[in-house]
């Protein structure tokens, strides 16, 4: 590993944080940050240009109240986990977030760490169809749109599906016959199975996925359909 | 002439490898760091806690310390043993029909697994420390969660998004995720140290040189040591030239065969690890392509 984190284990082991332990926590969270940039440029987006600052902020809070929980010989990757967590927090709560920007200096509120109840987060109230409002489950559902597009369907078979599944009265495949259409729906809905297993997609992202494909893809391409049919029967 | 040939082609598979990384989904690429992070870490026991032995009770939340902290609710307690759920950290990979739980901890907010294992009281008394405790009416609500979990690992028919019962899925990415952090925990406990090992030895049943002439180039080490199947974890020792297969409880103590590069090697009870021993230089992922399990 090429980071060296010699002044974070200091401040572990003595309490003594200075500028080179901070240089090392940035440097820490930019190699998170690079081993997934797709993940994380969205999150960059959402909160602007300071999510570096912002990130190793919160994780030097954390180091601080916990530092002697961190075993030493394995510190980079306790920190790494740490850094990754408050990331998925900021997709995670968004709203809790916005209200931190707003009211500063909550992280000041002691907290007794005996017996504090563990509370479920959310109950995944999520059902197909739904926009989703978990803005880590919409950067998974826009990445497995980026695969799926260059997955090598054809564009009009996985339209006429989609608009099958969601009950879109749809132009697509008009021109084949019912026996072609039931051959297609079926070879693509195996085809979209396997897809989703190889790449994880869970249902609840797929749902999604289909969604925003019909919209970016299909309508945008029966659009320009109507338009090119449109020029056509003016000549 | 032929070292700029050579060049040449190292060049391209730059370019490969480069356009390979593009193509890689987020969860992908976060099963990569998974990996880099389980060959990086220093491998460790979970360390004794100071003030141990920890009292538990069902519903506590607990954190081990070891090349990671690791999270874990007690479902239930014997006088043996406790049987404890695990939460994982890692919210990428894990399902989203995981509840999220919020923990006051270095870690914020965990993730209820399908991985549930039972713990020598004695084990995980000196090692867990508790964090905090989930009220009796959520209880229900996080072990009903971990069940569907299960069901889904276990491939349980269920409709799907298409109105048609197939057998669930996390998919490979999140299935291998769980499987890799079920072997994880399992050796940070020292669990594998009691289980039924069974060793063969590869010379019994194939000629090295042989076998040598049959792979060639694939018969090399790899970045990542250990690859998972359906139903096992395959990992390749490379200190002491061992492939190790870890089974998991759908197929342990069930009667079967392990056949490897087209013979068979073991047939009885399939036991919770099997080595089979001397084995040159191989990569995982040819090793997963040699061996078949069936069950009889």
């Amino acid at each position: 590993m090429a980071i060296t984190i010699r002044n974070i284990e200091n401040f572990i082991r003595t309490g003594n944080f200075n500028d080179a332990a901070l240089e090392e926590l940035r440097k820490m969270v930019s190699f998170v940050f690079n081993n997934n940039p797709e993940f994380y440029e969205p999150l960059s987006r959402y909160i602007g240009g300071s999510l570096l600052d912002y990130v190793a902020n919160e994780t030097y809070f954390k180091l601080l109240k916990g530092r002697k929980k961190i075993q030493l010989e394995n510190a980079f990757w306790y920190i790494y986990e740490i850094i990754r967590n408050v990331c998925f927090d900021i997709f995670r709560e968004k709203k809790a977030y916005e209200e931190k920007l707003i009211s500063t200096n909550s992280d000041t509120e002691e907290i007794d760490d005996e017996n504090l109840p563990v509370k479920i987060v959310d109950m995944n109230s999520y059902t197909a169809g739904e926009s989703l409002e978990d803005l880590l489950a919409s950067v998974i559902a826009e990445d497995a749109l980026r695969i799926l597009i260059n997955y090598g369907f054809k564009i009009e078979n996985l339209c006429y599906f989609i608009a099958n599944v969601f009950n879109h009265p749809t132009n697509y495949l008009a021109d084949k016959g019912r026996d072609a259409r039931y051959k297609i729906v079926e070879r693509t809905k195996k085809a979209l199975r396997e897809f989703a297993e190889k790449y994880s997609v869970e249902e609840e992202i797929l749902g999604e996925l289909l969604k925003l494909y019909y919209e970016r893809i299909c309508l945008k391409s029966e659009d320009e359909q109507d338009v090119q049919r449109g020029s056509e029967n003016h000549e | 002439m032929s070292r700029m040939f050579n060049g040449g082609v190292r060049i391209m598979n730059n370019e490969k490898k480069i356009n390979r990384e593009r193509n890689l989904s987020i969860l992908q690429r976060e099963l990569k760091s998974y990996k880099t992070f389980l060959k990086g870490a220093k491998k460790a026991k979970f360390k004794e806690i100071q003030n141990s032995p920890t009292e538990l009770s069902v519903g506590d939340v607990v954190v081990m310390y070891g090349s990671i902290m690791t999270y874990g609710l007690v479902a239930d307690i014997s006088e043996t043993e406790s049987t404890v759920v695990f939460l994982t950290t890692n919210l990428l990979l894990s399902s989203q029909k995981a509840l999220k739980l919020k923990v006051n901890h270095l870690i914020s907010t965990v993730a209820v697994s399908p991985i549930k294992l039972s713990i020598p009281n004695e084990k995980i008394k000196l090692c867990a420390e508790k964090i905090g405790r989930i009220p009796e009416e959520q209880l229900k609500i996080v072990l009903e969660n971990h069940d569907m979990l299960k069901k889904i690992e276990n491939g349980e028919s269920a409709r799907d998004l298409f109105g048609d019962m197939q057998p669930q899925t996390f998919g490979k990415i999140i299935q291998e995720y769980y499987a890799l952090e079920r072997s994880r925990i399992s050796q940070s406990f020292g669990l594998d140290e009691q289980r039924k090992v069974i060793q063969v030895n590869f010379k019994d049943h194939f000629q090295e040189e042989v076998f040598a002439k049959q792979y060639g180039d694939l018969l090399a080490a790899e970045n990542t040591s250990s690859v998972s199947a359906d139903g096992y974890i395959l990992e390749y020792d490379i200190e002491n030239k061992k492939i190790k297969v870890y089974f998991d409880d759908r197929y342990i103590d069930t009667f079967g065969e392990i056949e490897f590069n087209g013979k068979v090697v073991y047939s009885g009870k399939i036991p919770s690890i099997l080595e089979i021993t001397d084995v040159p230089m191989i990569l995982p992922g040819l090793a997963k392509e040699l061996m078949k399990v069936r069950k009889k």
